[in-house]
């Protein structure tokens, strides 16, 4: 018999600096961490509206000797990491060997930052070589192997690059690894940053990043709305533990949440372009996977970009896959307030799915005023709604570039 | 007066990793300052960076900050 999963903790890194409760609270108000995002960067001064956190400060909390080999990635990912550590009541100093416990982590830049950050040493300021710090920084794995070692993880220790939904496949990954008995506990979820010069230049030339100015940015996230103009840059981190379900109740844990399905598959037919036939053959296996019908599901924590040609394709799949209950299925995309995390995207919104379950109330989708005709069909959560709700079941979809679809299934723990 | 490499050292690790100064001395080990093998390479990064200069390689593996200086002074400008 397969084993259940427990959500025993939860970690994110607050935008604003304040704290988990307090990020999940202006969530559920609809209040937007975005801002308008400046800098005089060479050659072109960069401005958009992104998430960027400001006030995080790895050195602070993690110590220089331990971010001096630390990108920011990694050092988001290592914080959000203890705080669902600590939150599901493990002791962060206890670095005794854990063969048990091991790390899933999404990422899809990884340490793009230290290696930009050389090229323009080597070619503006004519550098011959980098630290080489820089190679263990720069490694997609870097993060999964920090937490792994500050913790003495020793079961598994990988990181998945699935684009955006790097971090979604990381957790389902790591549930599977429980599920099978192949660990006991697993540190999951997605770490990325991708306010850097070159990766915006990059998806500013892809034509889908919303525009705005000190006044409008925190309104330029519009998910599922007739005005919406793409999609907004975020950085950060988020984690949780997974833990098998007998193992949680014996050591007490409080269990915030069950995983309790997860699908992975591909649309196989374009690199950018969304197809509801394969994002509808990801719900219909997760839901088969979590043995529960489509009518039992309360709520969809959307992947909702905010672009032109993503969003309607993502209701046209519920609106398939769910039938005559899509029209009573709450949706909201929260990247409307904190933006789209890259790799970490799947990480933050499961956490807020599993924070919903527990509170009793369903996230909006900020901004959202008149909904396109296109994405009708659906119970839109609009920030003035009614947003108590008992959640039985909720849904996290990830679709990522490449046609790699991730759904997460999450159940009230009982 | 040019610094003393000690001093320089000492500089150096309270920067980049934030060691005390009064804890740098030539007897102290590496291993319990926390400098592992990948340390000690970038900090003869960069005292390179720093002075301009190159530091061939060396077989040597140092345990204390004075065989660690030992490896440096070869290449600190003199006065």
């Amino acid at each position: 018999m397969k084993r259940r999963v427990a959500i025993t903790g939860v970690g994110l890194i607050d935008p604003l600096g304040v704290s988990m409760e307090g990020f999940f609270d202006r969530t559920v108000r609809g209040e937007s961490s975005i801002r308008h995002f400046s800098t005089q960067d060479i050659p072109v001064p960069i401005s958009i509206p992104a998430v960027f956190c400001a006030s995080f400060n790895g050195d602070e909390i993690l110590g220089k000797q331990r971010t001096i080999v630390m990108d920011r990635f990694t050092q988001m990912g290592v914080c959000a990491a203890f705080d669902a550590w600590k939150n599901a009541g493990f002791d962060i100093n206890d670095k005794s060997h854990k063969p048990d416990i091991g790390v899933s982590w999404g990422t899809a830049l990884g340490g793009t930052r230290i290696y930009e950050q050389g090229l323009r040493e080597m070619w503006l300021n004519g550098r011959e070589r980098l630290p080489p710090v820089a190679v263990v920084m720069g490694m997609n794995n870097a993060c999964s192997s920090h937490i792994a070692i500050q913790l003495g993880l020793g079961n598994s220790s990988l990181t998945y690059t699935v684009a955006c939904s790097s971090a979604s496949a990381a957790i389902g990954e790591a549930y599977r690894r429980i599920r099978n008995g192949e660990a006991n506990v697993m540190v999951a979820g997605g770490s990325d940053t991708p306010l850097i010069y070159g990766v915006i230049r990059a998806w500013d030339g892809m034509r889908v990043l919303s525009p705005g100015d000190e006044a409008t940015s925190p309104n330029a996230c519009r998910p599922f709305d007739k005005s919406r103009s793409g999609l907004v840059l975020g950085e950060g981190a988020a984690a949780l533990i997974l833990e098998d379900w007998d193992h949680a109740i014996a050591r007490n844990a409080p269990i915030l949440a069950e995983l309790a399905g997860y699908s992975s598959n591909c649309d196989h037919t374009n690199l950018v372009k969304p197809d509801p036939t394969g994002q509808i053959a990801a719900i219909s296996l997760a839901l088969d996977d979590a043995a529960i019908k489509s009518e039992d599901v309360d709520y969809i924590n959307a992947h909702g970009t905010a672009t032109i040609e993503g969003d309607p394709s993502e209701i046209e799949a519920l609106r398939t896959a769910f039938g005559t209950h899509a029209k009573d299925l709450a949706v909201s995309s929260t990247k409307s307030t904190h933006g789209h995390l890259m790799g970490a995207s799947g990480a933050i919104e499961a956490v807020i799915t599993v924070l919903s379950i527990k509170a009793g109330v369903v996230p909006p989708t900020a901004n959202l005023i008149e909904v396109d005709p296109a994405c009708e069909g659906v119970r839109h959560i609009k920030v003035d709604d009614n947003k108590k709700m008992n959640i039985k079941s909720a849904i996290s979809n990830s679709f990522a570039f490449g046609g790699s679809n991730s759904v997460l299934v999450f159940k009230a723990p009982k | 007066m040019n610094k003393t490499s000690l001093e320089t050292m000492q500089e150096l690790l309270q920067e980049r990793l934030g060691i005390e100064k009064e804890k740098v001395t030539t007897e102290a080990s590496l291993e319990d300052l926390g400098i592992d093998s990948l340390m000690q390479i970038e900090l003869l990064f960069d005292f390179e960076d720093k002075f301009k200069v190159k530091i061939p390689d060396t077989s040597t593996r140092p345990t204390t900050i004075g065989e660690l200086l030992k490896i440096i002074e070869p290449f600190m400008p003199k006065d």
